[in-house]
């Protein structure tokens, strides 16, 4: 797994183009498949969950939703839950599955 | 690749499934490319030298079944042989699928060059097994029946390696090989692969004919797989007790006729139809395949369970000493009940 630069809060991650994902909800199991380089990634029911929140939104919103939904049922101190988040979209990145979005570049800052 | 983190879990703790499944749609695929090869192997398991009675299927014929395949649900492919480079086209039809499918590929590799090692990189082939059944030219050789063999296979998994390839090798253990597993595992770890199998041998094929002459008692096996020394950076493969899987839950297997087999190991005792002549998930929803993906099975190793998540271990070998798919496999060490496993029932 490559470790990349640590996630900032105002990151924003997206899925790869290229992957090819397969739920199997009946095992609780999402694989992942990315092409280049060829590998498959193997998420467990929580890593699915974050995989799945990354469509667009910061570290820092993901944290809070998950933190959120699982706010019931977990005693923990809610800076503890986000750490583990935070783990656990870091992964996902060091594994080239999510990815940074790229800010959009606007017309006024572009240069000809 | 299973990520480590388990935080959402605390919202509801999934049940630790001890049986998987059952899948709804396959998502692995074992293709028996081709029943043709360039060796006379002694531990061939599809009869590579005998006539067939029907023709292989044509390329193709395969690209049809891996679109069917992958409109199925599944996204990864484990393709042997014979020997899979020798398919014409099969180059071309790997590439054309590993935008969208995992990919790994069995060869004995003697016929992979620089060239052909650098094609593979170059269109992501995800990892490339060799088969090599012994530390010196004399044992592999005699194993192959082919002068030269093992010089071309350890050719070509350099060839792999330098290449940047995910390269694996593959040693069925047997009577004539066991001498040399230690040395072997020292040979393929100087050669760069990522990881090493020692592989139980199964009576299917040429290889039940010569069944005593080749087979080890549970013993000889178990003994030898404890005395192995991993040389670091190597990671040892090996199905053997406490790690005997029961994999039909999550296999799925197409021989070179377009027969659905359930797995390249069922290929003498299963049919669940031919791909040619009805879609993939027909077969797939075969009451045998619905039957031995369920993992019924008369008694459970616990140890193995723990694992792999499975139960009474491979479906192949309790078939081939008892009769029954859902007999103990005798090759477990807690099921296997004094099953004298050097020789076959008749």
């Amino acid at each position: 797994m490559a470790s990349t630069s640590p996630l900032c809060p105002a990151d924003r991650l997206e899925h790869r183009s290229d992957l090819v994902v397969r739920p199997i909800p009946e095992i609780r199991l999402c694989l992942v498949y990315r092409p280049r380089p060829a590998r498959i990634v193997t998420l467990n029911a929580s890593s699915w969950l974050l995989f799945e929140a990354c469509t667009g939104a910061s570290v820092s919103e993901i944290e809070a939703r998950v933190v959120q939904l699982a706010d019931a049922h977990d005693s923990r101190p809610a800076s503890s839950r986000a750490g583990e988040v935070r783990k656990g979209l870091q992964e996902l990145v060091d594994l080239s599955i999510v990815q940074r979005r790229q800010p959009t570049p606007t017309t006024e800052g572009a240069t000809s | 690749m299973h990520p480590a983190f388990t935080f959402a879990e605390a919202s509801a703790a999934p049940p630790k499934y001890s049986n998987p499944g059952p899948l709804e749609r396959p998502m692995k695929t074992t293709l028996v490319i081709t029943e043709q090869c360039n060796l006379d192997c002694r531990l061939c398991y599809g009869r590579c030298k005998e006539a067939k009675p029907r023709p292989e299927m044509s390329i193709d014929q395969w690209r049809s079944v891996i679109n069917d395949l992958a409109a199925s649900g599944v996204m990864w492919l484990y393709i042997e042989g014979g020997e899979p480079f020798l398919k014409p086209g099969f180059v071309e039809l790997l590439a054309e699928n590993t935008p969208r499918m995992f990919t790994m590929v069995r060869t004995h590799g003697t016929l992979i060059d620089e060239a052909l090692a650098t094609t593979l990189k170059a269109i992501d082939v995800g990892v490339v097994l060799v088969d090599l059944w012994g530390a010196t030219a004399q044992t592999h050789d005699a194993l192959t029946r082919t002068p030269g063999s093992h010089e071309r296979t350890l050719a070509g998994m350099r060839h792999l390696v330098d290449a940047g390839i995910d390269t694996q090798a593959l040693f069925i253990l047997n009577r004539h090989n066991v001498h040399e597993l230690q040395a072997w595992f020292d040979l393929v770890g100087s050669l760069g692969t990522s990881a090493a199998g020692v592989l139980r041998l199964y009576p299917l094929g040429g290889v039940k004919a010569q069944w005593k002459e080749l087979a080890l008692s549970l013993e000889e096996m178990t003994a030898a797989i404890a005395g192995i020394k991993v040389p670091a950076g190597l990671r040892l493969m090996q199905s053997w007790h406490p790690r005997n899987a029961n994999c039909c839950w999550q296999m799925s297997a197409v021989n070179a006729f377009g027969d659905s087999i359930g797995c390249a190991y069922l290929r003498d005792y299963v049919n669940f139809g031919n791909v040619l002549e009805q879609p993939f998930l027909q077969t797939w929803n075969h009451p045998l395949g619905q039957e031995l993906r369920s993992g019924h099975v008369e008694r459970s190793c616990s140890s193995c369970n723990s694992t792999q998540g499975s139960h009474g271990g491979c479906r192949s070998t309790a078939y081939a000493f008892h009769g029954r798919f859902s007999a103990p496999d005798p090759f477990d060490l807690e099921l296997n009940d004094g099953v004298d496993l050097t020789t076959l029932p008749r």
